[in-house]
């Protein structure tokens, strides 16, 4: 995966709610230069709209059609949170996230980010691996050999 | 050069009048708009002009004007093209749907009018007619004074529709003829299947149909070419509103878990789409394409009962159910489920013409392997026996193998077991851990969860299970380290582990015997045959029906007996009478419902029939358990005073179905008449099993 930084890996957090785990996957993004601020507001409400969890234990929070044009370059934030954070709306019915994908596209760049994030954690081996690393060298080594 | 048809149409009528013709003259002879035909003309002069030929008006008539060689080409032209096709109504209404939700714009009356070629009133009666499909998908016709109409509602559902009546008008193998070659069939296609598909954006069409072929092979291989043809379809649909700006913004009730493999699928998909329609593809949209992928492989085929389905294959699957059941020493034959699964997975496999690619580095099937290593060598082994003919290989084997696994795993003994949750953590995580085990191991009945300094207050004999997030060293009973987030696998283990421990295996009923005998299978072929036949023929009148009735209870049964004479009854009042009697003899009222059975057989029955009626009036009458029913809805069931073994069980499964669970109770409550179909076509798929197999075993 060509977009990793891993200045935009953070491991072992502990985060609450969902909105702080999008908030944390936006801020490294500004923090870096590649996005504006606002764009954290568009993966707030891209939530809104639609859940961005994916399934096995994965979320991919990203901005909506407005935030696009925050974007500054193609990138990905990782942040994982090992002891989960739950991304339903309603508390009977947990979606629990062990590793959040913070993702910012240009022209539909975000699909290709999607479609490699996806393919890796459709092994659920490899997403347990991901929530078990302890550094971000670590994840990045285990992503890097995706294409 | 080729002319549309209504040209074709005003070249014919030109070249057999000589003398021109009127305005008013095409007017008449087209049935369409003033307008219309001034269109038609000038549109017509530019077609026309590269053969030099014109279309003149002279003196207030239209004349086509060239050299006698130009005139005969065009004359051969026009008789090589087909006649004018219209739509018949039904079409015509189909059309009109998709033409109304393919736009978000408010078109008039006179637009639509015009576009079809039929008055304002017929489109008017038109709507009046799709106007129920809209509703039962939640969508209306919002009719805007002196704008025009509108089709509204949720996005989801639009497409749903508008891909339904667009798979269902196109012909399937047009449609493939016409994406292999489009240049070459748009003109040979078929009138019908041409208007629908034009109705799509080409461009994004051809660019679905490369996507789904490019994945086919690795991931649609099962899928038939009607299923195929679904899939481009939704997918093109899709591309078109995203293009349009109209992605989906709500989507209901979604397990994002299970659709994760179709959502890769999905995005593989959308991938090959221009940044206009890429840029704009959200979470929803993979969410509802993925849901369609999902759908395909789950798809049976509706008429099952029909034609096509295949006796001789449903004979050889029963053998090989039969065989693998003898040798891995396990019942597999009363799962219905297995037996349609492997129904639609073998005769899907072995239509296959083309040999299979073998799949090498599949983990799935390497794991299959190893992980049912002697469920598969018995699979496999029954499978060269049943089907000498075909050649299997590994990876078709394995995907036979995935189904006899499931219904194993299914199957396994349910128990009331106790499971002690320990977590090192605070109590929130353990709770974490708790649902998600209560949700996946339902075997497990009675939970409690402590830290683990807090064990020496427990009594450890009452558990069965123990789970712990941290190892526990020197702890005095069996335990299974767990990760809180309970992984996809550890739910396996902890599952195979319970069926290991705590199931009773299904014991193996004596084996059919074995029957090879030519006459006896000419036998079996024509019980088959009739029990078939008589499912089906109660299936194709079953119909779910709004009755304006008398507040009377007589005068309503005998409006329903009335509406049935002829056909399928003589003497309406007398059926309608013996209905009467019947439920004074013994309430039918079901309890708690607003529903009876209302029955009875006679001679004066032809066959045997079921169906519903929604009552405008509300009937009071008894329960079964004897407190008032308020009845509006009523399920009427007669038959013959004779009838067949099979037509008896027949009747009797959907009597017995009735309250045989709450899901059941809820359909025939409310369900419409399609899934009422469904519902009743499953029951008597299973009931024909189970006529076939004592059919075999008392002989």
């Amino acid at each position: 995966m060509d977009a990793l930084d891993k200045d935009l890996i953070l491991v072992n957090q502990e985060i609450k709610t969902k909105e702080d785990a999008i908030k944390a996957a936006g801020q490294l993004l500004v923090d870096h230069g590649y996005v504006e601020a606002p764009y954290i507001d568009s993966m707030i409400a891209r939530n809104k709209d639609v859940s961005v969890y994916m399934g096995n234990f994965i979320a991919i929070p990203h901005g909506t059609d407005d935030g696009k044009q925050y974007i500054k370059k193609t990138g990905i934030s990782i942040i994982q949170v090992p002891w989960g954070v739950d991304f339903s709306d309603d508390p009977a019915d947990e979606k629990l996230v062990t590793v959040v994908f913070g993702i910012a596209g240009l022209n539909g760049e975000h699909l290709q980010l999607l479609s490699q994030i996806a393919l890796f954690c459709s092994d659920i081996n490899n997403v347990e691996k991901l929530a078990d690393a302890q550094s971000a060298d670590e994840i990045i080594n285990l992503l890097k050999e995706v294409e | 050069m080729l002319f549309s048809d209504r040209e074709t149409t005003i070249i014919r009528l030109l070249l057999d009048n000589e003398d021109g013709l009127t305005r008013d003259d095409l007017i008449k002879n087209l049935q369409v708009s003033k307008r219309t035909v001034y269109r038609e003309v000038a549109s017509l002069d530019n077609s026309l002009a590269r053969l030099q030929i014109r279309l003149v008006k002279q003196d207030n008539r239209y004349q086509l004007v060239g050299e006698a060689a130009q005139m005969a080409e065009l004359k051969q032209q026009v008789q090589q093209q087909p006649q004018q096709q219209v739509f018949d109504v039904r079409r015509r209404q189909n059309a009109l749907t998709a033409r109304l939700l393919l736009t978000n714009d408010v078109v008039t009356m006179q637009q639509l009018a015009d576009e079809f070629n039929v008055s304002v009133a017929t489109i008017v009666q038109d709507l009046n007619a799709i106007e129920p499909i809209f509703k039962d998908y939640r969508l209306a016709i919002s009719r805007k004074k002196a704008a025009g109409i509108q089709a509204v509602g949720k996005e989801s559902n639009r497409r749903r529709v508008l891909s339904g009546v667009l798979n269902s008008e196109i012909n399937e193998y047009e449609f493939f003829e016409y994406l292999e070659h489009p240049k070459a069939q748009a003109q040979q296609l078929e009138y019908s299947t041409r208007y629908f598909i034009q109705l799509l954006d080409q461009n994004l069409l051809k660019i679905s149909f490369q996507a789904i072929k490019g994945l086919q092979a690795a991931h649609f291989n099962q899928l038939a070419d009607s299923q195929l043809q679904q899939l481009i379809i939704v997918l093109t649909v899709s591309a078109m509103r995203i293009q349009a700006r109209q992605s989906l913004v709500e989507l209901k009730h979604v397990d994002q878990t299970k659709l994760f493999k179709d959502q890769r699928l999905a995005i593989e998909l959308f991938k090959q789409f221009p940044e206009a329609v890429r840029t704009h593809v959200n979470m929803l949209e993979l969410a509802f394409m993925a849901l369609q992928i999902q759908g395909m492989s789950f798809a049976v085929p509706k008429n099952i009962m029909l034609e096509n389905y295949d006796l001789v294959l449903s004979y050889r699957v029963r053998n090989l159910i039969q065989e693998v059941s003898n040798q891995f020493n396990w019942d597999f034959r009363q799962d219905d489920v297995l037996f349609q699964d492997l129904m639609a997975h073998l005769s899907a496999a072995l239509k296959r013409s083309y040999s299979q690619i073998p799949e090498l580095n599949n983990p799935i099937l390497q794991r299959i392997q190893t992980e049912y290593q002697n469920l598969y060598d018995i699979v496999a082994h029954s499978l060269t026996h049943v089907f000498p003919d075909n050649h299997f290989v590994a990876g078709e084997i394995a995907y036979v193998v995935i189904h006899f696994a499931s219904s194993y795993e299914k199957k396994v003994q349910k128990t009331s077991l106790s499971a002690l949750v320990l977590c090192a953590n605070g109590i929130g995580t353990a709770k974490i851990l708790e649902t998600r085990l209560r949700r996946n191991i339902p075997e497990i009945t009675h939970f409690t969860v402590s830290r683990v300094l807090d064990l020496n207050n427990l009594d450890l004999s009452q558990f069965d299970l123990v789970f712990s997030t941290i190892f526990l060293p020197g702890f005095p009973m069996k335990y299974k380290v767990i990760s809180p987030m309970l992984l996809a696998n550890e739910i396996k283990e902890i599952r195979d582990d319970i069926a290991q421990h705590y199931s009773l295996a299904a014991p193996v009923t004596p084996p059919e015997p074995d029957s090879d005998k030519l006459a006896q299978k000419t036998q079996d072929f024509q019980t088959a045959y009739q029990s078939m036949r008589a499912a089906n023929d109660i299936l194709e009148n079953i119909t779910v029906q709004d009755l304006t009735n008398s507040a009377d209870l007589l005068t309503t049964l005998t409006q329903i007996t009335t509406s049935l004479d002829g056909v399928l009854l003589t003497d309406p009042e007398e059926v309608a009478r013996l209905l009467l009697q019947r439920m004074e003899k013994a309430p039918v009222g079901i309890p708690n419902t607003p529903m009876a059975l209302v029955h009875t057989t006679s001679d004066l029955v032809k066959r045997p029939f079921f169906s519903i009626y929604n009552l405008s009036h509300v009937l009071p009458i008894t329960g079964m358990d004897g407190q008032p029913v308020q009845l509006k809805r009523v399920l009427l069931m007669v038959g013959p005073a004779k009838m067949s073994i099979v037509e008896n069980s027949l009747m009797g499964k959907i009597s017995g179905s009735i309250i045989e669970n709450d899901l059941n109770l809820e359909i025939y409550k409310t369900g419409t008449q399609a899934i009422v179909y469904q519902l009743i076509s499953s029951l008597f798929l299973d009931e024909l099993h189970m006529l076939n197999r004592n059919e075999v075993a008392s002989q």
